[in-house]
Formats: structure tokens, sequence, C-alpha cells
């Protein structure tokens, strides 16, 4: 690794630096001498950049999330932070202790009990064994009873979740200045994950730093203080988590409508996409984004604009409404509904909704048309905009539908 | 010198997977250690018993005296172990821990030593039982003890640097593990292990000899013979040598995993 370049500030933890890494991708690979002697070569392989000139800094003591598609080179990133890997251009600087959780219970021993794993693990995240000595009890107590009770069976005997729960608790006791975790909270229970994210906010509040690799985009927008997006080994973006996470979400729409769109009948566009209630109001968000705020059980409209270069005839209208995380709350089309028989030109296409049942929260719209079976889409934009649903005095806050009905029974029924 | 003040730093992780080698080679059965004893005594033993049928003399100590060929043996077996074993093991060593390596940063070299620590380990409960036997058999061998300790010292030096660079090729190349098998079957029977070098004297004359004793190997384990059968110095000249050898791959080793290392975690 190179030596650091200059000294970093106190107010960064890590600073990287036109950060590039090539991986060899090969397509023949020649794996044994006898091969490689035939064959009279390694192999034959492309360079395959992962990551391409990423600068970036990390603050002190801040949480900081890294998004991105799968393959687009989070974990490669991570390693590079971690020293596992060396770039192959430009540097990364690390300010303070680094514990890596690339992946749980690294260098964790099947056999051995899990008393002796702690040891174990400790001496891979850099203790020494009078450390461990005294981190031991706040290891087990945070790993858990499950663990506490096996913590003299051998590791081999452990459930996944166990095997996480002892990892991130070893790693987390380490006391890093900066830790970096690779999308291994996933395995853990509801409980656990709570407490890792209390965990995490504790590490700031110490000014400790932690880095984040998730695909758990709701999560992330809400736990991060700030927000880095990796695509095809460049960095798109950095900023608020919030914004990021919108603006990921979005484009991951449009590269997959961009691919939907290009079917056999082209030449439908849909615009102005919208979504209205009946007291039209609008609340500015905190990216100084204008969008429509509506209630819980106020009427709704929902309109979006067509424009097409041809006719087609028995054309699907489709609204679609998701949860920020991605998960599909509604989905509204023009199926068994006498809808148009024949689109020409343009014209405007609207849903009524009597009372919109959505718990307070934000959410995004989107719209397709299909074609006549319903099938081929010919336009399709999901997850375009965005719209805020709040309830004042709503008791029902959580899931995604609010039944909005009336309870019943002695109790209740009071004049 | 960064580097060597990183390993330093890393010795924490040395003695804690050498433990973990160590014990996992031992746990699940009671008997391990007993385990670990049987396979150079058996191998004593079938020496012993053919040596005795075909009726080759036991080679005789000077000055010790000692007659006995399953002594001899021994005391040639366990630092062949030793050298074999520590081989073997440094050359798979990177790619039997890849989990460790691509998921955690420490000084690679750390997986190789901590290997050829703990085939040390099992060298010293080898080595406790041959002193015991040939103390029980008359040879005082305990002020020769420093000697035993600076050979094995030597030898540790030589396995290392052989290690490093095979356990870089091995990273390379997956079947240059079964290939170091296969060399050492061959250097086993041309190093005075189960026979005496004065056979190779008699048969090939002294410049045949001079050729033999290229081989550093061959000096090493000679030297274990006289200390602890015959109970007499080393021939120093040729433990120079080795030594020269033992600093030469020594170096190359370090320089070449050094040179390797970065790439590892992605090759493997
Ligand atoms: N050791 C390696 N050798 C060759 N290519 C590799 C290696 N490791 C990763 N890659 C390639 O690098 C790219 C980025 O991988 P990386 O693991 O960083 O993605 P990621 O963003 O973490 O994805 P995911 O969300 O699926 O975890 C992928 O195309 C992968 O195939
Ligand atoms: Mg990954």
């Amino acid at each position: 690794m190179s030596a650091p370049l200059s000294p970093l500030p106190d107010s960064v933890a890590i600073a990287v630096r036109n950060v590039s890494k090539e991986f060899r991708r090969y397509s023949v690979r020649n794996q044994s001498v006898k091969a490689a002697l035939f064959r009279g070569s390694r192999g034959t392989y492309e360079d395959n950049w992962v990551l391409d000139d990423v600068s970036l800094d990390i603050p002190t003591g801040s949480t900081f999330g890294l998004i991105g598609s799968n393959g687009s080179g989070k974990s490669t990133l991570l390693k590079c932070m971690a020293r596992i890997l060396k770039p192959n251009k430009g540097s990364i600087t690390v300010n303070g202790r680094l514990s890596a959780l690339i992946e749980l219970g690294a260098g964790f021993h099947p056999e051995l009990s899990g008393r002796e794993n702690v040891y174990l693990n400790g001496a891979v995240l850099g203790l020494r064994r009078k450390e461990i000595d005294q981190r031991f009890d706040r290891i087990i107590d945070f790993a858990g009873r499950q663990v506490a009770q096996a913590i003299d069976q051998p590791i081999k005997t452990y459930s996944s979740g166990m095997y996480v729960r002892l990892g991130f608790s070893i790693a987390v006791n380490v006391e890093p200045e900066v830790l970096l975790v690779d999308e291994v909270l996933a395995v853990g229970d509801e409980e656990f994950q709570r407490r890792c994210y209390q965990r995490f906010e504790e590490f700031s509040a110490d000014g400790r730093t932690v880095v984040l690799v998730s695909h758990g985009l709701s999560s992330v927008a809400a736990m991060c203080d700030q927000v880095a997006w990796l695509e095809g080994g460049k960095l798109l973006h950095v900023g608020q988590p919030q914004q990021v996470v919108d603006a990921y979400l979005t484009t991951l729409d449009f590269g997959r409508s961009a691919s939907v769109a290009v079917s056999a009948s082209p030449g439908v566009r849909l615009s102005n996409i919208a979504i209205e209630g009946s007291q039209r109001r609008n609340t500015v968000t905190e990216v100084g984004e204008q969008v429509a705020q509506l209630r819980t059980g106020e009427t709704a409209r929902l309109r979006m604009s067509y424009e097409t270069d041809q006719p087609h005839d028995l054309p699907v209208f489709a609204f679609s409404i998701h949860t920020l995380d991605g998960t599909l709350a509604a989905n509204p089309c023009t199926i068994g509904v006498a809808g148009p028989a024949r689109i020409e030109t343009q014209g405007t296409v609207e849903l009524e909704v009597p009372s919109l049942m959505l718990v307070p929260g934000a959410y995004t719209l989107g719209a397709a048309v299909f074609d006549s079976s319903g099938e081929h889409a010919i336009d399709r934009k999901l997850r375009l905009v965005r719209f805020e649903v709040t309830g004042e005095g709503q008791s029902e806050t959580r899931g995604i539908t609010a039944l909005g009905g009336h309870w019943h029974g002695p109790l209740f029924d009071r004049p | 010198m960064s580097r060597i003040a990183e390993y330093v730093e890393a010795r924490e992780l040395a003695k804690a997977l050498t433990m973990r080698d160590i014990r996992g080679q031992y746990k699940g059965s009671i008997l391990g250690w007993f385990w670990s004893l049987l396979n150079p005594l058996t191998t004593v033993a079938v020496f012993t018993f053919f040596f005795a049928v075909l009726g080759v003399p036991a080679p005789v100590g000077d000055p010790s005296g000692l007659k006995i060929f399953a002594l001899y043996l021994f005391t040639g077996l366990v630092p062949w172990n030793f050298f074999a074993m520590s081989i073997n093991g440094a050359a798979g060593s990177v790619v039997a821990q890849s989990s460790l390596v691509t998921k955690v940063y420490f000084p690679r070299g750390i997986v190789v030593l901590s290997k050829i620590g703990s085939v040390g380990f099992t060298t010293l409960m080898e080595m406790s039982v041959a002193v015991v036997l040939l103390l029980v058999a008359g040879n005082m061998v305990l002020p020769w003890l420093p000697a035993v300790v600076v050979l094995v010292a030597l030898q540790g030096c030589l396995a290392l640097g052989i290690g490093l660079m095979l356990a870089v090729a091995n990273v390379y190349f997956r079947d240059v593990q079964y290939l170091v098998s296969i060399a050492l079957q061959v250097l086993f029977y041309s190093t005075p292990v189960v026979y005496q070098t004065s056979l190779i004297e008699a048969r090939f004359g002294a410049r045949g000899l001079f050729v033999y004793r290229l081989n550093p190997l061959v000096d090493l384990i000679e030297a274990y013979h006289r200390v602890l059968y015959d109970l007499r110095w080393p021939d120093f000249r040729w433990l120079g040598y080795v030594a020269v050898w033992a600093a030469v791959l020594l170096v190359l080793g370090g320089w070449l995993f050094n040179r390797f290392e970065p790439r590892l975690a992605e090759e493997l």
C-alpha cells in the first residue's frame, strides 16, 4: 500500500482518491501447471474495470451508506478500504483502527467452540488476548442469550443467525474507529437488526465512523448521514440519503422501462403523470422538490397523458404505487374495465379513487400502457412521481394499507 | 522495514492461527496426540523390520556406541517429517485459508508462518519422544539439545523460504501441491534418513559423495544423526553451506511473496 501522501484532517475518516481497480476476467484459465504447460499460457483474459476513478471523503463520526445494483463494485470498494484488495490506481487513506465485516465470522473455525472462536476472531481483527478478556462478557452479552448458551459448543452447530450475531458482536466490540459492514446484517432477526442499528447510532455519537453497504434502501435512507451511489464502478452521486436513494430508485426503473419500451408496437408516450387530492395540497421535500400531499382516506385523482403516432386498439392503462423501499402497494389497471377501444393522437386517462387508503408515509406513483394482451408494455414509467400521505389523528400508521374499519364490541359501542 | 514491523504487529494473529491449527488437528479425537506420533513410529517399525529381514546391520554411533536401528531411523525421521510436512502444509496454506485472506487484511505471510509453526509443534512432540527413547537407550543427549534447537531454527528458515514461494505458486497453479508431494518422495530417498552417508561414499566414491552433498538436506539431516545418535559435532563447513541455502531461499521467498501478496486476495 502506498504511504499516505499527506496527513488526513481529523474530520475525514476515509479519503478515497482517484481509485481504480481492475480484475482479470478469464475466458480460459489454466489453473494447473499441467494445463499451463500444455497450452503454453496461463489463460486468456480481458481487463475489467470494476472501480473507475472513484474519489470520496467519508467524514469522521458519520454513518455512510453505499448503494448500487449487483456487481456495481460496492464490495470491491469496501475491500480496497479494508486493504484486502489493492487498487491499481489511486490511494485510500484511513484515519484510525479499522474493522471490516466483509463476511461474518471470517476466520471462524467450525470445530472450535464459540469461546475459542471469539479469541481467534479477535486476534484476526487485531486485538491482544488481554483486550479480548476485557471485552468477552460484553461480546457475549450483545450476541444474545442463544449464543451465550451455546458458547462452549462447536461453532458448526450454530444457526446462521447465531453466526452473524457472534461475528457482529465481536466486530463492534473491537471498538474500531472505522467499521465497514457489507450486507451481513440481513441474516439477523428483526430484534437483532434493530440493536445493530442502535449500535451504529452509538458509534456515531462516539465519533466513530460506519460505512454500510446495503440493499435495504429504506434503512439506508433512515440511518445514514450520507449515501453514495455506485454504478458500473463509477460514483454517480453522493449526498443526502433520501435524495440519493430516490434518484437510484428512479433510474433503476428508467433503466427497466427503457428496455421494456422497445417492444413490437412503439409510439405511445406517457407524460404528466400526477396524483392530486381533493384539497390539492403540496409540500416541499427536504430535497426542495414540490410534491403532492394527501391525507389517508381522502379522495384522490390519478392522471396520465398519452401521445401516440399511430392508432392502438384496446390499450390497457395502469397506475402503480410503490413504497420507497420498492414494495408494490397498489396496481389498478383497465383490464376488465370498459376502457377506450382505440387511441389516436393524444388524450388523458384519469382514475378517481374515492378514498385513498394508504397509511401515512412517502410513496411513488408510476404509470404504464400495455398492448391489448396486457402483457407487453408499450411505455412504462415506474416510481416517477413522489407523493406523501399524512394522517393526523390516524390510528393506522404501520403496514401499507389503512383498512379504515370500525371497532365494535361492548368496549367500543358507547354512545 | 515497515513490512517487518507489520509482521511484529500481527504476532498475536500468528499465535492464534497456529493454535487454531494445532487445536483443530487434535480436536475430535482424544487420541489425537497419540495418532500424530503413530505415523513416524509406524514408519520406524516398518523400516526396522525390513532392514532386520534383509540383515542390514544397525549403524554404530561414534562415539556414543549406540547400535539400535530404530533410533537411528527416528533421529532422521523426525527432522525429515518436519521438513516434508512444513513444505507440504506451507504450499497449501494460502489456498486453505482463502476465506480469511479474501475477507480480512493482515500480512499474508502469517498464514505460511503459522502453518510452519504448527508443524513445528508436532515436531516438538515427536522430538520429545525421541529424546526420551534415546535417554532410555543410554544416549546422554541433553547437553546436545541446544545444538538441536539451532538445527531446527536453520531448517525452519529453509522451509519458510521454500514454503513462501510454493504458497504463491499454488494460488496460481493448484496442482503445485501435488507436484510438491512427488518431489518430496524423491527427496526422501536422496537424503540420509533411512541409510547412512557412508553408503554413498562406498558406492560412488569421494566425488559422488560431494555431488550428493550439494543437496542441502543431506548435511542437515546428517547433523541430526550426529548430534542425537553419534553424540558428536556436525560438519560445520557443510552446515555453513546449508545456512547459505537457507538464507538465499528465505530472501528469495520473502521477496517473491511480497511481490505477489497484494494480488493474492483476488486470484483466490
Ligand atoms: N476476485 C475477482 N475476480 C474477478 N472479478 C471480480 C472479483 N471480485 C469481484 N469481481 C467482479 O467485480 C464486479 C463488482 O463486484 P462487487 O462484489 O464489488 O459488486 P457489489 O457491488 O458488491 O455487488 P452485490 O450487490 O451483488 O454485492 C463484478 O462484476 C464481479 O464479477
Ligand atoms: Mg457485494
